[in-house]
Order: structure tokens, then sequence, then C-alpha cells
């Protein structure tokens, strides 16, 4: 069973009990945001919700861990500081 | 919702034993804890059962007691405790970010450990991660952290992830174990009393050598390298105090590196709490000071398990039985013959487990060396984007403790609370500084201790 959500306003699929984090592995992602300050990019580094290093806006809430949230038909994933950084990973 | 005598935080080996433990004798308990099933980092359950692996027996049972006792014993996952009052009021807050304020009579805080990664060249890019997540993928969904991966850092921990990427298939480049292969030579001397452990580290070793993964021991990684991710890692041999030689650097090419040199218990519970902490750098660094039945200083909060001073899951398991027979005792529900019985053979099996543990805490203990990797720009608070160019120029104009570092650098500011960099920038401090880890502190704990919306706190607002 595949869920369908979107990442940066494209539709993506990954199989039932995913983490977000998990989910960006799965399609070939890495980098789940870019810094305020330098504008670097950054990705899942501790897995359990302690760092903060995975935060991303989902269904519209920013700052959300990504490394500790499933995903859910219909979610809404984007990255930090908008879908430059993983859209360009795509291509 | 009922109101429980005992509250649990974390669902662990250290909680669910101390909420089995509680529960047999007659007590209402709740656990509270942040993952989607009990078990805690060590016994994960998997999220999608198809792709992960099968999840760990012990994790299993322990989760079947804590099944078994479903009358008396509450389990809320996915809740985030975020604070602890005065007369042992618990803020938690639900993922629909409903907040309540919790008041048993007696706390049982197990919390469990974080890894501790130093800062070195490169450390922020994606692709560089603790072997936990990397775990983590693989344990609750089955997937790769990458392709080629490198593992570094000290510890059993980084030969049970190696295992676990080679049944997953990933090509495992090496594993760099800091200490020298003379040191954990001398492991099976202090382990004698405990076989099983000593060949389950065997297995491991065994494992990696059929698959072709060399365990190369005294190096360390020294930078990592690439643009928007990562691409190669340097490496170099250690002397005993682990201080590279950047004369023989080897250069791996691999998409992932996971370094872990050991763990950092979670104190901020017992710190905002109010309990004494006591610094000892050989179980991870701060712990709260607990007595022989792991009561904390504050009357009513006991504390065990890695969250109280890293030792492992078997040390956990059988400290939270302790601590829900002490909690039990605490409130009356048995008397002091029936908890001494139930302490003697708890204590006679934790100290059987101790000379491999010292064991391994000593050839794992974190060596000088470590700290030399940091160059100028290398970031030293992640969050925030500290270099220790700016954190240095902090120190040395006096700013020494975490609170004043944090105010005149923004290190240890952002959103992880000072909990990834602190570990060691506070050694860097004190290098820095010439003074001790002691005098320096640990980072300050205030609410909330994990990101929860405004909203979460406006109802309660409103009923004061």
């Amino acid at each position: 069973m595949e869920i369908e959500f979107t990442l940066d306003g494209q539709t993506v699929r990954c199989p039932q009990g995913f983490t977000v984090t998990g989910a960006l592995f799965h399609l070939g992602h890495r980098s789940v945001r870019v810094t305020a300050r330098t504008a670097a990019p950054r990705s899942l580094f501790c897995g359990i919700g302690v760092c903060c290093d995975c935060l991303m806006q989902i269904d519209g809430r920013e700052s959300v861990r990504a490394c500790t949230t499933l995903v859910q038909p219909g979610m809404r994933v984007v990255s930090g500081q908008g879908a430059a950084a993983v859209v360009a990973n795509q291509a | 919702m009922s109101h429980s005598a005992i509250v649990i935080i974390g669902g662990g080996p250290a909680g669910m034993s101390a909420a089995v433990a509680a529960a047999t004798q007659g007590l209402s308990c709740t656990i509270i804890d942040e993952g989607f099933a009990l078990g805690g980092q060590i016994y994960r359950k998997p999220t999608n059962p198809e792709r992960a692996p099968a999840p760990h027996p012990r994790g299993e049972q322990l989760r079947a007691e804590v099944a078994k006792l479903a009358q008396q014993i509450q389990v809320r996952n996915g809740d985030n405790v975020w604070g602890i009052f005065d007369e042992l009021r618990v803020a938690v807050t639900s993922p629909d970010q409903h907040t309540e304020l919790l008041q048993p009579q007696a706390v049982i805080l197990a919390p469990g450990a974080h890894e501790l990664v130093p800062p070195f060249p490169g450390w922020t890019l994606p692709g560089v991660m603790t072997p936990g997540a990397a775990q983590t993928l693989i344990k609750t969904m089955g997937v790769a952290p990458g392709k080629r991966v490198l593992l570094a850092g000290t510890g059993p921990f980084l030969l049970a992830v190696a295992c676990q990427l080679v049944d997953t298939g990933v090509h495992v480049v090496a594993v760099l174990e800091a200490s020298s292969r003379p040191a954990w030579l001398s492991l099976p001397l202090h382990g004698f009393r405990t076989p099983k452990i000593l060949a389950e580290g065997l297995a491991y070793l065994n494992k990696l050598d059929r698959a072709h993964v060399p365990v190369r021991y005294g190096r360390i990684v020294v930078a990592a390298q690439g643009e928007t991710e990562l691409n190669a890692v340097e490496h170099a041999p250690v002397d005993a105090e682990w201080f590279p030689d950047n004369n023989r650097i080897e250069t791996e090419q691999v998409d992932t590196l996971l370094v872990g040199y050991g763990f950092v218990p979670r104190v901020q519970l017992a710190q905002m709490a109010g309990c004494n902490l006591e610094l000892r750098p050989d179980v991870g660094g701060w712990i709260p000071v607990r007595d022989r039945n792991l009561a904390t200083s504050v009357a009513g909060i006991f504390a065990a398990g890695d969250g109280a001073g890293v030792a492992g899951s078997l040390v956990a398991a059988l400290e939270g039985q302790l601590a829900g027979m002490a909690a039990a005792r605490f409130l009356g529900a048995i008397d002091e013959a029936t908890f001494t019985a139930a302490r003697d053979p708890i204590e006679q099996e934790l100290v059987r487990l101790k000379p491999l543990r010292r064991a391994l805490d000593k050839i794992s203990a974190l060596q000088p060396g470590l700290m030399s990797l940091v160059r100028d720009d290398t970031i030293v608070c992640r969050c925030e984007e500290v270099t220790w160019r700016e954190a240095r120029a902090a120190v040395d104009a006096g700013s020494t403790t975490y609170r004043s570092l944090k105010m005149t650098s923004r290190a240890g500011m952002g959103a992880c609370q000072g909990r990834f960099c602190w570990p060691f920038l506070s050694r860097l401090v004190a290098a820095e500084a010439k003074c001790s880890l002691a005098d320096i502190g640990p980072p300050s704990a205030r609410p909330p201790l994990g990101p929860i919306t405004l909203g979460a706190l406006a109802p309660q607002a409103q009923d004061k």
C-alpha cells in the first residue's frame, strides 16, 4: 500500500508507515531544508526528534520535526525555506 | 481522563519495566512516550512491518507484559512532556496540541539518551548523521540511510548498526573505532561474568568479517567533504589521546557517514524538577544524583535507565524494575520487607553486569584529541550556525557559562536547546578558559522542552 502526498507541491508516493524523513530518503532526497543564516542544506541528523535539524513545514505548520512525523495521505510537506533545495535535488 | 498514581516518562526498557513492576503491585501508571509505539530507541517497533526487520524479542516481550496489565497501565504514545513543575505537575501535549497538567503522586523519569557527536569540518552536510538515525530508518521502515556508508566513533553500538546495514544490503565501507585494538582485546578479562554479552559482540565482529567490512581501530574521522551533500570523508590514525596524525590522512568516497562517540543522558526534566545533578563523564555527562533505590533528591521523583547515566538496555530494564518497586514502596503499596526482597536479586544482576560496563566506559572514554578537529570556521552550534571563531571570541571576552555564551554568541540558543552542541562546546570552552566542566555546568532547562505551539498553551491560560 502506497500513500500519496505532496513534497514542495509535487505529488509523490511512499509506502505506508513511513516517517517524512524516511519517505524522503526512500525517494532519493537528502536535504530537508536550508538554514536561515548561511542557506546551507541540512538533512536527517539524530533521527529521534532531539537535534531539530529536520524541521519542515507540514500541513501548513512550521518547524515540524520530519523524523518523528508519519506521512499521512494528502499531507503537504514543504522543505524549509521553500521548494528550491529539494526540487533541485530531484532534477 | 483518569489520574494515575505514577507517571512514567519514557517508554523504553526502563519505562516499560518500571510500569510493569509498579502495576503488578496494583498501582495505576501512565507511560508517556514520544514515539509511535512503546520500545524506546533500542526496541523500536516497526512502523512498516513488511519492510522492516523483525523487532527485537526483548522489546516484544516487554510490550506484551505492559499490554497484559492494561487495566493498570495507560500508554500515551506520541505525547510530549515539556515541563515538570512544583508538586510533581507534569505538562504534556498531545500531537493535536491538546495540553494537560497531570498530577501524579510519583514520577519515574526514564527519558533515555541521545548521541554524542563532536564538531568537525563538514559535520553539518546532508549525509552525515548519527548511527542511531540510520538504525531508526532501518528498524522502523527498512530504509537504507545511503549507498556507501562509513561508520566512525567508539563503542559496540557502531558494530551493531554496521551489522544491521549489512543485513539491509548497504555497502559498509569500514568501521573506524577510535580506541586501540589492544584496549578492546582486554574486554574478555572484564566480561567473564557476562559471557552472553561478549558473545554478542563477537558475533557482530564475525558477521562484519564475513561481509568483508574492515573494522579499523585507532582511527577517527577528521573532516567531511561535499558541496550540498557528503561525498567523501577524511580519516586519520590517532595516538592514545586520540590526536590524529594529519600526515597520514586517508580519503574515502562515501555518501553517508554515521558518526557517534557514545550517548548523553537526557536530564532536562530532572533538572527542571530541581533534582540535584552531578557531572559523570564516564556515563555520559550530567546525571541526576540518585540513592540506592534510584530516588532523586526530590521526594517522589525516581530516575532509571540511560537518562540517569548511560549503561545500556539490560541495566535500564533492571533499573526500571527497581524504580517501579521503589515508587510502590514510596506510595505505601508494599512494605519494606517486600521491597527489600525484590531489590536483592535486581542488585545482584546489576553487580554482575557492572565490570563489563565499566570496562566499556573506560575503553570508549572521550579523549582530548577529539576536541582538536574544530577549525576556526567549523560550526560548533548546528542550530544557530555559530562557528568556533565566534564562540571562542565570546569565551575570550569572558563568556564561560552556558547562559553567558548563549547571550553573547547565540551558541546553544537554538531549537535543540544546547543538547547537541553543549557536550563538546562545554569541553572546548573549558580548555579555552582553563576552567573545569563542572564550573561551566549543564545547559539550562526551561519549559517548553520540546517544540509546542502557542495554541497548545492558550486553553491552559484561559483556565486560570
